[in-house]
Parts: structure tokens; C-alpha cells; sequence
């Protein structure tokens, strides 16, 4: 059997099952959906103020996120999704702490990373930008600039957190973050970031 | 009301059960694909301007679905033991959802069953879909052989199916 057979056995079967299904609907009335999005813009705007004050403040952190929940933990229940996008924060040390829960907005992702000083390319659900090129590296190089999580004096890393030491960097090269889905029984997180060289068309500079 | 909620309103009412089928198809638990619908039309109300200019602002839901349910496993993969696969069981008062064809899809990598779910349940063409995941033709392409070959593996009666059509 050939793809356009398959695929024909496999879409008469998936219409099928799909047509089974026409008792069930989505119940939330639109006027909840645009509640909900009003309350999540609400949320945005007093977690920006809330980063940009603590930055005022010196206090070392910044703290970006794209969607509510941020700096908190969502729900994990089968009930709510309410997932924070991603979170990045800056140590006293210098060393950027990339949490990525949500393949979202990689470009405010990059943005923020590049405006933290690293020479960042950023892309999700894509494939990686062609402008960048592999970075030669070592494994001491990699240790120095992606630094183990477990680390003397807190605050730990939490499990999930990509650590990033800007100061490791040589002048020619950048951080790449991409990253891929697979099969969920082994699904890869975000994928491990990577050297690349540097470049405007890659890393910004 | 503005033009663009009416706009978004009238989008919600045509394409919401549609879209709750296919996500539901593609998760196998009711509750959780009418919470991520219906997460999906937020996040597309809050991106109209956006959305509304996609091809196939339908597809556009689904993919940000099952984007956030790809999010959702992984954080309750890690917060809780499972055993096994995806633990959605699948709602018992639609048998359909229990079929091995559906069983099999949701054991393809996430990527082809989004490729899958997009070109033969929502029929978009390649570029569509191509634009809809954010990745090349081809590889929706790739993706979309891939994905049939799994099928082809894991269930034999297609094939069987096929020869007696």
C-alpha cells in the first residue's frame, strides 16, 4: 500500500471516529473565553511591573514571562492548564537560570536573554535559524559555560533549568535554544542548548 | 462590542465543537481536551489580530491545543509516577476513542500525530500545515510518511482494509 492509500484508510477511519463524536461540544460560552484572555492580560501587566521593579530595586532578578502563572507553580491537575512560558533569571554571579515550560514566543525569549548580555538565538517549533553555524567547543568549555546544576551555595537549579554563564562565553560565540517534541513516554525536553558562533543574523551581534 | 469580537465570536461558534473532536481524538480525556480548547481560543482571542489572518485559524487552535498538552504531560510526567504511556484513558461513552487506529495515533511522536491530525482530520494541504507547525514542507512531508508507516505497523488491518475496499 502506498502513502496516498494509507493515508486514505487512515483519514476514512479518523472521519469516522471524528463523526461519532457529534454529540460532544465545548460548552464555555465565548464571553468566558474573553473574560479568561482579559484576566490573563491583567496578570501580564502586573508581573512587567513587578519584574521591572525588582530590577529597579538591584536586587539581581529578573523575571520575564509570557503567559499568567509567572513565578508561581501551575497547575498540574488534568483540569487547568495554566503554564508559565518560560522564566529567566539573572544571579548575582551572573549566571542566567532558563526555565522553558511552553514552546512560546521564542522571539521575546531571545530578546530577553539577549537584553540579560547573551549573544542568544532562540527558536521553538522550528527549525533552528540557518544563519547559525556550530561553535568548535570542548568539554571544558561547555562545563564553563553551561554549568552543572548542582552547585556549591544556593539557590539550587530546579530540575528543568538550562544554566547559562554568560562571562564563559569567548567574544565569537552565542547560545542556540531550540527545541523538539517527541513521543511523550520519551520526550525530549527543550533541547540542550548549543555553541554557535556568533553572528548579527544568528546570535544578534 | 467591537467588530473584532464579534469577528472572534462568530469563529468560536463555527469552530469550537470542530476543534474540541480532534483534540479530544488526539488526548482521549474529555475534561482535559475541553480545558485545552478551550485555553487555545484564549490565547487565540488574545492573538486575533494574528489568528485571524492564518490560512486556517482552525488549525491554529488545535496546534496550540496540543502544544499545551505536550507541556502538560511533561510537567505531570514529572510530578507524578507513571507507568507506561500517556495515562488518558480514553471516554467510555464513546467508543470510537477505544480504537486501535486512535490508540496508535496517540503513540506517534508529537510532531507526526500533529501532522497527521492536521492534513488528514482537518485536510489542509502541506503548506498549510506547513505554516500551521512552523516547520518545511518536507518535513511535514517526512513527518507524514513516518507517522503512516507507525499506523501501517501498528495496526496490520489497514492494510487489510485497504486491499478489500
Amino acid at each position: 500500500m502506498n502513502d496516498s492509500t494509507l493515508s486514505a484508510a487512515v483519514k476514512d477511519q479518523l472521519t469516522a471516529v471524528h463523526d461519532s463524536l457529534s454529540t460532544v461540544h465545548l460548552k464555555v460560552p465565548a464571553s468566558e473565553i474573553i473574560a479568561r484572555a482579559r484576566r490573563r492580560r491583567t496578570r501580564h501587566r502586573r508581573t512587567a511591573l513587578a519584574g521591572a521593579g525588582a530590577a529597579a530595586a538591584g536586587l539581581g532578578l529578573a523575571v520575564a514571562a509570557l503567559v499568567p502563572g509567572a513565578g508561581t507553580h501551575a497547575a498540574s491537575s488534568p483540569g487547568h492548564v495554566q503554564l508559565t512560558a518560560w522564566t529567566v533569571t539573572r544571579l548575582a554571579d551572573g549566571d542566567l537560570y532558563v526555565q522553558i515550560r511552553q514552546l512560546s514566543d521564542p522571539a521575546a525569549l531571545q530578546a530577553r536573554l539577549r537584553a540579560d548580555g547573551l549573544r542568544a538565538s532562540v527558536t521553538f517549533e522550528s527549525q533552528p535559524n540557518p544563519a547559525c553555524r556550530p561553535y568548535p567547543a570542548d568539554t571544558a568549555l561547555l562545563e564553563r559555560v553551561f554549568p552543572k546544576t548542582s552547585r556549591p551555595g544556593p539557590p539550587p537549579a530546579p530540575d528543568g533549568v538550562i544554566v547559562i554563564n554568560p562571562s564563559g562565553l569567548p567574544a565569537d560565540a552565542g547560545v542556540q535554544l531550540s527545541a523538539s517534541i517527541s513521543q511523550p513516554p520519551a520526550d525530549s525536553e527543550v533541547a540542550a542548548p548549543v555553541l554557535v558562533q556568533a553572528s548579527p543574523g544568528c546570535t544578534g551581534g | 462590542m467591537e467588530p473584532d469580537q464579534h469577528e472572534f465570536e462568530m469563529f468560536y461558534a463555527a469552530a469550537r465543537d470542530d476543534c474540541l473532536r480532534v483534540v479530544l481524538i488526539s488526548v482521549g480525556d474529555r475534561q482535559l481536551a475541553e480545558d485545552l480548547v478551550a485555553d487555545a481560543f484564549t490565547r487565540a482571542w488574545m492573538s486575533w489580530p494574528k489568528v485571524r489572518e492564518h490560512p486556517a485559524p482552525r488549525a491554529w487552535v488545535v496546534r496550540t491545543a496540543l502544544n499545551a498538552h505536550v507541556s502538560w504531560w511533561r510537567r505531570r510526567r514529572r510530578e507524578v509516577a507513571l507507568g507506561g504511556h500517556e495515562a488518558a484513558a480514553a471516554d467510555s461513552d464513546f467508543p470510537g476513542l477505544d480504537s486501535s487506529l486512535v490508540a496508535a495515533l496517540r503513540r506517534l511522536p508529537a510532531k507526526q500525530r500533529a501532522v497527521i491530525v492536521l492534513r488528514l482530520l482537518l485536510d489542509l494541504d502541506t503548506a498549510t500545515t506547513a505554516r500551521t507547525l512552523g516547520m518545511p514542507g518536507g518535513t511535514v512531508a517526512s513527518h507524514l510518511h513516518r507517522g503512516l508507516a507507525a499506523l501501517r505497523r501498528d495496526i496490520p488491518a489497514l492494510d487489510y482494509r485497504e486491499q478489500t475496499r
